[in-house]
């Protein structure tokens, strides 16, 4: 942290030091512009002189955020100084406390970063920064019970950056960087130097035709002690290749092909099985991982519009992921996944329009010879989506979709576990508004269907159909301009169906309706009502005598009264508060001698307010304050006393000089 | 208007035409007892003991139906997030655990256990609500190769939450802490088993 503030000490020293003389030296510049100079750009002097106000920015924001489950208070600091001839400077350090309520833990974070850049726009850009992350935490673990977990890293990296475009292409971009890094991370000090090189480089021909390329390398270099113990050090590299073209005009292109290519190399050391612990005990129980990755993808789009009613789209892509672990060998795997997906749009009237969609995919995922987990799935999706408006006060909109899945296990006999699983999906809505606008209705209907099919008989009895049938209309109603009421009703049922095991069958319907009614009494109070009710029961849908009957098990209704105020005292100023209160009662059926009866009953009763205010104020340029400040307060059972009673906040101050 | 009409019959005997769209396999009649019986989850202890059942059971219903379709996540410890890659963990949902659970029945054959809380079946902190229970304490998760072979244990200590959905309790969060001694952790288990 000491060279990280010493640091900052001279940068914001350097920093005073050009900004006092920035303007002699600014016209000096101005004026020792020589013929073989590029002359600046024409936007260039109008920016020089807005900015000369503001070359010295600092900025202070200090906040307090306060939940139901912690508390944290930070501040934060930003300078951010225009010391001239492109170069812009940013120092931030922030501090971060978080106090938990139900636990005597605090997390304590500290972050300080400086960051120089030079700016020329079309020809280069150059980065330096330097900065350092510290974080604290209380472990909770029963090996390691109350001992302090911490992240503290150091670290200084350099970026350059060349954007002016290079062997006669449209647009380039080169850029080389280097990094050191240094800290304690847990249970290890790790030391790193890592560095890269990147290029991308783009070709116009004419408006339709484009043409890029690029690629980069990377590499780094750490050594990770754990106690006495020293690893490494460990090498890492990667590299990565694209190409791709696109042809056609505007944001969807007539045809996009892509291709990209990548491998690394990644080591570092890690704690065996994931524990700390055990490796804090014994160092060299460390684990040196190294996993190789290849990635490798191509992505092929069309789109086309043959008639100004017809819209066509296209999509194919193919990709391989392969990855090898040597110490958790689990984690590696090889994928091959290929997707196509074809949508056609027709628009058959002004008023409406039509959409088609079939998609394909075919994955192979395998973990290895000896693994009974490899596997390959296909998919076929299709779906249709109808939208029309039936004179402009009513709008009807519908849609379908069917999908199969197909699992199969590449290792069957051993593990039999290949699957299907079969989707249909239905949408129906329909919106409708009165031509003086005061009453609007929305309706939405739902049905779904889920079947999952195992094949072999070891699981078949697994095998079931979930459905789900909903109903949503909503109604609004807005007689005069001070007052609106609305209500909204919702009826769920989901049932599932076992196939093979009928004792498993049971069944859910929900059912809601809210009422809220908002009255704006003056232009600066607001008084909103609101009810709600539910209603739920559960029970089995099992096979009886001459067919299926229902018995319910439980039965839910909960009644809710809702009241909120608000008034504005001011612009930026508001009073708010809401309360609510709700009771619930649940009952279980059983039976005896054959008739229903219930067994038991209980009533909860709860409810809660939140009185409080929100004041915004900004100060010109100079900042702003953001306080939104609320007292908590729940009754009900099972409510723990921090819960009880609280101060919720989220405000800050932020002030600019 | 027609058209419209056409179109919205076409989508009809789409969603209306089960089975005649795609031709699924057909399954063979099942063979031997169901071992582990469903339980409905009226209250949330019962949801611990069907995941535990539904690792056990080569079927997979009573762990899947124990999770919440929409809300479903897994949180690893920070450890664990650096050393496997927080990659392995981003984006984990109930269609995530569905495959890590079907990998942990092709990798583990024999018997396959799961415990929520100490030996006691305690743990260390219960916030109740009348709909949310958050659980925060010991679990261990242990795994034969084959069976009767030595059982890798995989433990720690997490924090449940459970939330009462629409078909009952269901798991929505499970949020590793710690590890527990000197086990891997179950973010180390599904870290490096996620397909």
């Amino acid at each position: 942290m000491r060279t990280s503030i010493g640091t900052a000490g001279v940068s914001l020293y350097l920093a005073l030091q050009l900004l006092w003389s920035s303007a002699p030296r600014a016209g000096a510049s101005r004026g020792d512009t020589t013929a073989t100079d590029p002359p600046p750009a024409a936007a260039e002097t109008p920016v020089d002189t807005a900015k000369a106000v503001d070359r010295f920015v600092p900025a202070i924001t200090s906040y307090v955020t306060s939940t139901d489950a912690d508390v944290s208070l930070g501040n934060r600091m930003d300078i951010e100084t225009d010391v001239g001839r492109g170069w812009t400077l940013a120092n931030s350090i922030s501090i971060d406390r978080r106090s938990y309520r139900q636990r005597a833990l605090q997390e304590l974070s500290e972050s300080f970063t400086n960051t120089a850049t030079k700016a020329h726009p079309g020809l280069y850009m150059l980065k330096l920064n330097i900065g350092e992350k510290y974080r604290k935490s209380k472990s909770l673990g029963l090996g390691r019970f109350g001992q302090d977990i911490i992240f503290d890293n150091e670290d200084a990296g350099v970026k350059f950056v060349l954007t002016k475009p290079i062997l006669k292409s449209a647009a380039s971009r080169l850029a080389l960087t280097a990094g050191a890094r240094k800290g304690m991370n847990d249970f290890k000090f790790d030391r790193a130097l890592s560095g890269s090189a990147s290029g991308a480089i783009n070709y116009a021909f004419g408006e339709l035709l484009n043409v890029r390329g690029g690629g980069w390398i990377s590499g780094r270099r750490e050594t990770s002690d754990i106690g006495k113990a020293r690893f490494g050090p460990l090498r890492s590299n990667a590299d990565s290749l694209n190409a791709g073209l696109s042809y056609g005009a505007g944001a969807k292109k007539t045809l996009k092909v892509a291709y990209s290519v990548y491998n690394g190399v990644d080591r570092k050391v890690m704690p065996p099985l994931g524990n700390t612990y055990e490796v804090l005990n014994d160092p060299t129980k460390a684990k040196q991982e190294e996993t190789r990755n290849r990635l490798e993808a191509l992505d092929i789009s069309s789109f086309l519009q043959p008639f100004t009613f017809l819209l066509l789209d296209f999509k194919f892509s193919h990709e391989i992921v392969d990855a090898a672990y040597k110490v958790d060998t689990r984690l590696s795997n090889n994928s091959e996944s290929n997707y196509l997906d074809a949508a056609a749009s027709y628009q058959y009237a002004s008023e409406g329009s039509v959409k088609f969609t079939v998609s394909t995919r075919d994955d192979v995922s395998d973990y290895g010879p000896v693994s009974l987990s490899s596997y390959r799935e296909r998919e076929h999706i299709v779906g249709v989506g109808l939208s029309q408006m039936i004179g402009e006060p009513i709008s009807v909109t519908a849609s379908g979709s069917g999908a199969l899945k197909q699992r199969f296990y590449l290792k069957q006999d051993q593990n039999p576990r290949d699957a299907d699983y079969l989707y249909y999906r239905g949408d129906l809505g329909f919106k409708a508004t009165t031509k003086n606008r005061k009453v609007s209705t929305d309706v939405k209907m739902t049905v779904d269907r889920y079947e999952t099919i195992n094949i072999d008989n070891t699981l078949s009895r697994d095998n079931r159909v979930d459905y789900k049938y909903q109903v949503g209309p909503t109604i609004t109603v807005g007689p005069a301009a001070w007052v609106s009421i609305s209500q909204d009703y919702i009826l769920k049922i989901e049932y599932t169906d076992f196939v093979f095991t009928e004792n498993k069958n049971y069944l859910n319907r929900t059912t809601s309706l809210n009422t809220r009614a908002n009255f704006k009494i003056f232009s600066a109070l607001r008084l909103g009502f609101m009810h709600g009710y539910f209603m739920r029961d559960t029970g089995s849908y099992l096979m009886r005598g001459a067919g299926r009957r229902y018995s319910p098990t439980n039965d839910t209704r909960d009644n809710t009264l809702g009241l909120d105020f608000s008034y504005e005292v001011s612009p930026g100023f508001d009073m708010k508060i809401r309360s609510d209160f709700s009771i619930q009662r649940n009952q279980v059926f059983g039976s005896k001698e054959g008739r229903k009866i219930v067994v038991s009953t209980s009533t909860v009763e709860s409810g809660g307010m939140r009185a409080g205010f929100t004041r915004t104020k900004k100060f010109g340029e100079s900042g702003d304050i953001n306080l939104d400040i609320s007292y908590m307060r729940y009754y009900g059972p099972y409510i723990t006393p921090e819960n009880r009673e609280y101060v919720e906040a989220n405000s800050t101050i932020t002030l600019k000089f | 208007m027609r058209r419209a009409c056409a179109a919205g019959v076409l989508i009809l005997v789409m969603i209306g035409s089960n089975g005649c769209l795609f031709e699924p396999r057909t399954a063979e009649e099942p063979s031997g007892t169901e071992l582990y019986p469903w339980v409905v989850p009226y209250v949330f202890g019962d949801v611990l003991r069907n995941l535990s059942t539904g690792l056990a059971s080569n079927v997979d219903s009573n762990y899947q139906r124990s999770l919440d379709d929409a809300a479903f996540t897994f949180i690893p410890t920070d450890a664990d997030a650096i050393s496997i890659g927080p990659e392995k963990f981003a984006g984990w949902n109930k269609a995530v655990e569905n495959e890590w659970l079907r990998r942990i029945k092709t990798l583990y054959l024999g018997a396959r256990t799961v415990r929520f809380g100490d030996e006691g079946g305690n743990f260390t902190s219960k916030i109740e609500q009348t709909n949310r229970v958050v659980l925060e304490g010991e679990y261990e998760i242990g795994l034969e190769p084959t069976a009767g072979a030595p059982k890798e244990v995989y433990a720690g200590i997490a924090r449940f939450t459970l939330v009462r959905g629409t078909q009952g309790w269901v798991m929505a969060e499970w949020r590793d802490l710690e590890a527990s001694g000197t086990n891997p952790t179950s973010g180390y288990l599904r870290g490096t088993l996620r397909q």
